[in-house]
């Protein structure tokens, strides 16, 4: 079991080594700028899907949302604009390093949360809390027995507060 | 004296007592562990405050407000890691006093400290507090609709690096907090046909995906290290101040005092700034500067009085004009409106016995705060060293279960999920998610004055400068702007010339 163990961690090792080269240099005001414009010019298109209004005033339900996607459009834009400013100049923009081993880390971290929300589906909170737990120390190279048995623990007595507690019945 | 009477007995009940000391000592326990944070404890177990009242709601968050900002000084004197940020300052001398076999003197310091600060802010914010709501009554909805404004405006600057990212990030707050059913026409805002949306999205469950999940997401980035402390050391110790001490820490604990008040008082600022400032007017101000950095109780005295002075001085604002001065206030203003008490200049008229029971309150969180540390210090010591891999899963299911529980639906797990993955790729291109919780927490308020101001004025913007307080919070909104704009132009052009 342990000679299984250590392959395994040999192998993540090896693929973390591998995907820690790939890394990029972002310019993150640039991508975030274009990310909120996408954000705000998708939502202002659904507007007159998305809020239907019936009456003629000037004063709307449309009137706040629309004035907040406008702000964000037009700041963003600024925020673009200066810094294609800065790169026509040849100034220095901020830049961010994005390794693709953190990113997947985020991901796999992610996919164990849908993992949990699934579950929940089928198994209810307690088991997939015992579950998702224990994927969570895997994932964090515990080895520790006495580790897993606080968490299985902490599973139960989390679900115990809630239902009987608290009253709210968990799925 | 009568509302003072009415919030004593409203104060005065067990339940209160009970959920402040569990406040406080949940409070102590994520402020003292490096990565976890105050805004992660207040969010965590927000939920539970769904079936408690108002008194005994904030009681509890109160508790965990005060206490974390006490327990970041415990690893920052013991491992030399603040537990929060504002306990960086307290770590310059306090761990040079770890380092001297004298921690446990160091965590007294701390501990004391830390209830003067408290306590002196809570004084300030009881006498103050009620002149303030005075004037807050004198505003209406366009004066209301700046007071908002000039809130988001000021977060917006100072919790990141960019006001432009700032306000970008709060008018998306502001935007999402639309979404549901507008209460004034009646009609929904994108909400896609789905019968889950009606509602809008409640406060706590963006709150756990902005600020709990996201953290969690975060954990991929972090290099996660074991601390261990030997807390053998601190029953051996004789942590007994002598007469000079006592006399050396007095001056720098009453100033610093009044420089957290002061700077508690005005929005953005926060615990950092009173802490380093009142740093560094101890140490100018001390017989022995050449002790600071190097284990100087007027240090720790002076950061830790300010921090905690901060506390009660943010209230003042929050509770007079519904303007949070941080995060960790801001998620407490959401804590008032769930009791159904709606921020403004009205709270003081319409729940005056609650007000006071909070702000009476706050000076008893303050002394048992006091008593807590004096008998659990060593424990809470130990506290820190339970490993960040046990806590993540821990964290992931109690935000799962509070999820849920507000609608018991698990449509809002998946919505929390949304808001952690947004949170993170936010995070990743320098975006503050403190100003998209302001603009969520503010966004019914500021739309529903703002969109009255302008039906009485016909839709004429002038509206917003017809009077003299809403001219003089325009122009403390412009001077806001300026002030930042100067000091981020000037931030830039130093990195430059370092850079160069």
């Amino acid at each position: 079991m342990k000679n299984f163990l250590d392959s395994i961690d040999l192998f993540i090792d090896n693929t973390g080594a591998k995907l820690e080269k790939h890394k990029m240099n972002v310019p993150i005001n640039i991508v975030g700028s274009i990310l909120f414009i996408v954000i705000a010019l998708v939502c202002l298109k659904l507007v007159p899907s998305q809020i239907r209004v019936n009456t003629t005033s000037q004063i709307t339900a449309r009137t706040f949302p629309v004035l907040m996607l406008q702000i964000v459009l037009l700041f963003s834009s600024v925020l673009l604009l200066k810094d294609i400013i800065s790169l026509i100049r040849k100034k220095e923009i901020e830049r961010k390093e994005i390794t693709l081993l953190v990113e997947v880390r985020a991901l796999i971290i992610l996919a164990m949360m849908v993992v949990f929300l699934l579950l929940l589906h089928y198994i209810g909170f307690i088991f997939s809390s015992i579950v998702f737990g224990i994927l969570m120390l895997f994932y964090f190279r515990c080895r520790k027995l006495s580790s897993y048995i606080i968490i299985c623990s902490a599973a139960i007595m989390i679900g115990f507060l809630f239902q009987y507690l608290l009253k709210v019945r968990l799925p | 004296m009568d509302l003072f009477l009415q919030g004593s007995a409203l104060l005065f009940n067990v339940p209160n007592f009970l959920y402040m000391n569990l406040g406080l000592f949940l409070g102590v326990i994520f402020g003292a562990i490096p990565g976890l944070t105050v805004i992660l404890c207040i969010v965590l177990f927000l939920p539970f405050t769904y079936t408690l009242g108002a008194v005994e709601s904030f009681m509890f968050l109160l508790g965990i407000y005060c206490a974390g900002s006490y327990g970041g000084s415990i690893s920052a004197i013991l491992i030399k890691t603040p537990g929060t940020p504002h306990a960086a300052a307290t770590m310059l001398d306090g761990y040079p006093l770890t380092k001297q076999g004298k921690s446990m003197k160091a965590l007294k310091m701390a501990l004391i400290a830390s209830t003067f600060g408290g306590i002196f802010s809570a004084i300030v914010l009881l006498f103050f507090a009620p002149q303030v709501a005075k004037f807050a009554q004198m505003m209406g909805t366009p004066e209301y609709f700046l007071v908002c404004a000039f809130g988001l405006t000021i977060i917006a600057g100072v919790s990141g690096n960019n006001l432009i990212k700032g306000i970008i990030a709060g008018a998306f707050g502001l935007f999402i907090s639309t979404i549901g059913i507008d209460a004034m026409s009646g009609g929904t805002r994108f909400i896609f046909n789905n019968i889950n949306l009606y509602s809008g999205i409640a406060l706590v469950i963006s709150l756990i995906g902005l600020f709990a999940l996201s953290e969690v997401l975060a954990k991929s980035e972090k290099v996660v290290v074991d601390t261990k402390v030997n807390t053998e050391d601190l029953n051996k110790e004789n942590a007994k101040f002598t007469q000079e001490e006592k006399k050396s820490v007095r001056r720098p604990m009453i100033l610093s005092a009044i420089i957290g008040v002061i700077i508690g008082i005005i929005p953005g600022t926060g615990a950092s700034m009173a802490s380093f400032f009142s740093y560094d007017r101890a140490r100018s101000m001390s017989k022995h500067p050449e002790m600071f950095g190097k284990g100087s109780l007027e240090g720790i005295s002076a950061c830790e009085t300010a921090n905690n002075a901060v506390t009660g001085a943010t209230l003042i604002p929050l509770l007079t004009m519904g303007i949070p001065g941080d995060g960790s206030v801001a998620i407490m203003l959401g804590a008032l409106m769930i009791n159904g008490l709606t921020p403004g200049p009205n709270l003081f008229v319409e729940h005056g016995p609650i007000m006071y029971a909070i702000m009476i309150g706050l000076i008893f969180v303050n002394i048992f705060m006091f008593l807590q540390g004096k008998i659990l210090t060593k424990w809470f010591a130990k506290v820190i060293s339970v490993p960040v891999y046990l806590l993540t899963p821990i964290i992931v299911m109690f935000c799962f279960a509070g999820a849920f529980s507000v609608n018991s639906s698990l449509f809002d797990i998946k919505v929390t999920l949304v808001f952690a993955v947004i949170a993170y790729i936010m995070s990743k291109f320098g975006f503050s998610t403190i100003p998209v919780l302001l603009g969520l927490v503010l966004g019914t308020l500021t739309e529903e004055n703002f969109r009255r101001s302008l039906v009485l004025s016909d839709g004429k913007w002038d509206i917003f400068v017809s009077s003299p307080i809403c001219i003089a919070f325009l122009s403390l909104i412009i001077i806001t702007l300026v002030l930042i704009i100067n000091s981020q132009v000037k931030n830039s052009r130093k990195k430059g010339e370092n850079n160069e």
